[in-house]
């Protein structure tokens, strides 16, 4: 388990800006750690958790697999960003992997973050996260 | 079952009821005042609660993790604990993640909250939870909580207890047909020990509540009896803003401490819910 330090955490910041097109919230009080080729946050508390004693399984929530965004990560990075707000069948659609018009890469309903489009213009979502 | 004398016709009447769908707004992701489409009455025990006037389920802020799906009375559980931001929280019996998430948001994804659950299938509803509501603050831990050991580790636990399910007869009539009273007699064998080791992974001054949704006295008082005795627990007061019945200080020849009157017993036609037990501990 390696924790980011902050020229890391900045160095993220900086790629999924490019990626995405808007700036994400990098989990202010939250502890980002790499793991099993995926990115988590966690409270500093949970990470330095004496374990013994415990079967620890996991710790925190997994925010980037195989270096892109989970949905829960997407969500949580991208609270405020702009986004492509979708109509409710639109949006259920969307979450069940169909296609719909999106100009931003990110999607959201009811001014909340539902996840990322593949690329923009596109619309659907990546399949299998 | 408990002998509910001029109470029973009441009981019968509301379990043939369906019973009322409710949730929570998760305050990690969405403001506790957001207008919901399903949105219905308020619960009045958990300031993030309301009933709804839909099926939320297939809704896509659920999907979001805006909301999750839980029964309004054990809402109670987590309120009556009374977790504080930054604080070491145990989850003794955490799947699938119910009060988890609700303790999560309490404290604002600060702190810790240790889910335990013993079962690795139900682990994985857990951590499937945890990340759609977008929880931080917890270490899901697999194994028997009767082997937990971080000696006064934790400024509060919570132990909703594997329990007869008794109390959930209006969501799941077919629970009738797995009761018995050997099955109580088991499960208060098993509550009483991890009320021992609750007892001894709490602080001093710290807090415990416990939990059931069964109505059987030896699965509830009798458990809370045990604690008072056998540890250095008291019992304190439930502060929460919901119609229940005080704890059962005799039961078939048997007398609980008097402390016990202080617990909180719901039944399905108080508040139109499922029955529910709930006590608060204190550790001396």
């Amino acid at each position: 388990m390696k924790v980011l330090n902050s020229r890391e955490r900045k160095r993220l910041a900086e790629s999924l800006t490019k990626e995405y097109g808007t700036p994400p919230k990098i989990f202010s009080g939250l502890e980002l750690y790499e793991h099993g080729g995926g990115l988590w946050a966690a409270t500093r508390e949970c990470l330095t958790i004496d374990a013994r004693g415990l079967k620890v399984d996991s710790l925190g929530l997994q925010v980037l697999r195989n270096g892109k965004p989970t949905i829960h990560g997407i969500q949580l990075l991208f609270r405020e960003a702009s986004a492509t707000e979708l109509s409710e069948p639109e949006a259920k659609k969307f979450m069940e992997g169909g296609s719909v018009e999106c100009a931003a890469r990110i999607a959201a309903y009811g001014g909340h973050p539902i996840d990322a489009a593949e690329e923009s213009g596109s619309g659907k979502r990546r399949p299998g996260r | 079952m408990l002998q509910l004398g001029e109470e029973y016709g009441k009981l019968i009447e509301c379990l043939g009821r369906p019973e009322r769908e409710s949730y929570r707004v998760n305050t990690l992701k969405a403001d506790g005042g957001e207008p919901f489409p399903f949105r219905g009455e308020r619960i009045p025990w958990c300031g993030t609660g309301y009933y709804s006037t839909a099926r939320v389920g297939d809704t896509v802020e659920h999907f979001q993790g805006l909301v999750y799906v839980q029964e309004a009375a054990s809402m109670l559980a987590a309120e009556a604990l009374e977790a504080k931001p930054g604080e070491m929280v145990l989850d003794m019996s955490a799947a699938p993640g119910s009060k988890t998430t609700q303790l999560a948001a309490l404290m604002g994804n600060t702190g810790c909250i240790v889910a335990n659950e013993i079962d690795p299938k139900r682990a994985k509803a857990l951590r499937f939870n945890l990340n759609r509501m977008g929880v931080a603050n917890t270490a899901v831990t697999v194994m028997d909580a009767r082997r937990i050991d971080k000696e006064g580790g934790f400024d509060r636990i919570l132990l909703d207890a594997p329990c007869s399910n008794a109390g959930q007869l209006r969501e799941n009539p077919k629970a009738l047909e797995t009761w018995s009273m050997r099955k109580v007699r088991e499960c208060a064998k098993l509550q009483k020990q991890l009320i021992d080791r609750a007892a001894a992974l709490l602080k001093e001054g710290g807090a415990l509540v416990y939990s059931t949704c069964t109505d059987s006295p030896e699965e509830n008082e009798e458990a809370v009896d045990h604690a008072v005795e056998e540890h250095n627990l008291r019992v304190d007061d439930i502060r929460a803003d919901i119609r229940h019945h005080p704890g059962i200080t005799v039961w078939q020849g048997r007398e609980y401490a008097d402390d016990v009157k202080k617990t909180v017993r719901v039944y399905p036609e108080d508040n139109d819910t499922a029955g529910f037990y709930a006590a608060r501990l204190v550790k001396r």
